[in-house]
């Protein structure tokens, strides 16, 4: 089967498409998330996103609320952000020991919520989501994330740059790092929940921060760090969503692996980057 | 408020965290085109003076006043070595256009790189530009650290800590650097420093602060009064520091 026959499927060009949105702004991201310390941080916001589903779900039973689910997502994971966010600036926690009792303590009420609620089953759709299932709507929700990030960082790559080298100096130039953190979690929180459907809960920080890391590996200053994390974001979705079509494998842990992989072929180019 | 005569006048400055003085009623004023260098223990409050005139910590009480011609956007900061992650993916040129002022994309090339370039060849620094910021000794951090302070054409340069981490032949490199600010420069200079060897040789005047000023005079005067260098000694002080700078007058070596 050729690609042009691939592209004939509609669920297979879906797929694609969200991987060609999603792989490489995920990846831009998760350059700032690496290089700012949030990977753990990102992965918390992930599983959180169980929790924003199951109210989502509880609403509906308590008060006939109906809303798109992705909107509860996002709500919830926007919440919890601003609250890791706030905890870090004023307290005295180390914020690995905020993020962790966030992330527990909400994925907890997440699961007591959908066992009350007897949807065991869409604990696994939430986990590993379903990228064959997307929607026009969904792409389209996927185009306006992808741009949306990818505009907002590199409309401020100059004060978040400045902010992860010289902190002191960033505000004695103005910048407002408080603010910064903020939008930059709420940002996190907006690409969580859109990719949430692609990779699911457990897997969907691999999409931010390991082609990141990948490119860490090769790059030799920031702008090729910058040019190189959303290829190797690109190369590995689109890659991994035509390997699990043809091995029939699952999509999203196939992506997450063609990412790893790409991470491991590139440890000698450290190396010789040292030479 | 008032312009003053001095580049930077501090008046009875205090400054707390959590309620406790970090700076309690600290009075000092720097001249124009000095090396004021400021020294004292641990927690005296050198680098919170500095973050006060870079209005980075609030006053609890006191003013700071800038003379004609300075100001807060004409004041150039050299953070600590300490407070870099040495790691971070970044070329020196890239760090450098960082610190032009008014771009608001920056992606470091054409007349940015220019500009950049321009300043690091004026420090002796040119064969830098393209390294990594995990490849340069403490030395050549230091010279990329000013560098990027006087991208922004500062007419005061606060420097915090700048031989820590610099080895012996960086550490010469750097007291002829400082020396050529003011001298070549105009530029007038605060310095923060526990390196006393430094301070003895660049400083025009020094100040001992411990959270309120405790002396105020030549480098000698207050390195006997309050570092208890014993006066029999002093002049034995001042040799060892002779022998190093000779010492030293090899050229740097780039590691």
């Amino acid at each position: 089967m050729t690609l042009t026959d691939l592209w004939q499927i509609e669920f297979m060009r879906n797929t694609l498409w969200s991987a060609l949105l999603l792989g490489p702004a995920c990846a831009l991201l998760g350059v700032f998330v690496t290089l700012r310390g949030m990977a753990f941080f990102s992965d918390a916001l992930a599983h959180a996103a169980v929790t924003g589903v199951a109210l989502g779900y509880l609403l509906q039973e308590l008060a006939a609320l109906t809303a798109p689910p992705l909107l509860f997502v996002f709500a919830f994971s926007a919440a919890l952000a601003t609250l890791m966010a706030w905890l870090f600036e004023r307290t005295k926690l180390r914020p690995d020991t905020v993020i962790a009792f966030s992330f527990t303590g909400s994925v907890a009420l997440g699961y007591v919520i959908i066992s009350g609620l007897g949807k065991h089953r869409l604990i696994e759709a939430v986990l590993f989501g379903s990228i064959y299932a997307n929607t026009t709507r969904d792409l389209l929700v996927q185009l306006a994330l992808a741009l949306t990030v990818s505009g907002v960082l590199l409309w401020n790559l100059k004060p978040l740059a400045l902010g992860i080298l010289q902190p002191d100096l960033a505000r004695a130039q103005g910048v407002r790092l408080g603010r910064q953190n903020y939008w930059f979690a709420l940002l996190l929180a907006a690409t969580v929940t859109v990719c949430l459907k692609m990779l699911g809960a457990l897997l969907l920080s691999a999409l931010i921060v390991v082609p990141a890391a990948a490119a860490r590996l090769a790059a030799g200053n920031f702008k090729q760090l910058l040019l190189l994390a959303p290829l190797i974001g690109l190369c590995a979705a689109v890659g991994g969503a035509l390997l699990s079509f043809a091995a029939d494998l699952p999509t999203g842990p196939v992506i997450v692996l063609a990412n790893a992989g790409i991470l491991l072929l590139l440890f000698p180019a450290r190396f010789l980057r040292r030479r | 408020m008032n312009a003053s005569p001095s580049a930077l006048d501090i008046r009875r400055l205090t400054v707390r965290y959590d309620g406790a003085p970090a700076l309690n009623e600290v009075s000092l004023s720097v001249r124009r085109g000095e090396i004021l260098s400021l020294i004292g223990p641990n927690g005296a409050g050198k680098s919170t003076l500095f973050k006060a005139v870079l209005g980075l910590v609030p006053a609890a009480d006191g003013a700071i006043v800038f003379g004609e011609g300075f100001s807060r956007a004409a004041t150039g900061y050299v953070p600590q070595l300490a407070a870099f992650d040495r790691n971070l993916p970044f070329s020196v040129l890239e760090l450098l256009t960082l610190h032009l002022p008014a771009q608001r994309f920056w992606f470091g090339g054409g007349a940015h790189r220019q500009r950049a370039l321009a300043k690091l060849e004026l420090l002796d620094g040119a064969k830098l530009a393209d390294r990594g910021l995990h490849e340069l000794s403490g030395g050549e951090w230091q010279k990329v650290l000013i560098a990027a302070a006087l991208l922004r054409n500062p007419r005061l340069l606060l420097l915090d800590e700048p031989s820590t981490g610099v080895d012996h032949a960086g550490a010469h490199m750097l007291e002829r650097l400082i020396t050529r600010l003011r001298d070549e420069e105009a530029l007038t200079v605060l310095m923060a420093s526990h390196d006393l060897h430094l301070v003895q040789l660049v400083s025009d005047r020094v100040c001992c602060l411990n959270r309120e000023v405790c002396g105020l005079g030549s480098a000698d005067e207050v390195l006997r009064r309050h570092y208890l260098i014993d006066d029999r000694k002093l002049p034995d002080h001042c040799q060892r520091i002779a022998n190093f700078a000779a010492d030293a007058e090899t050229p740097e070596t780039e590691s």
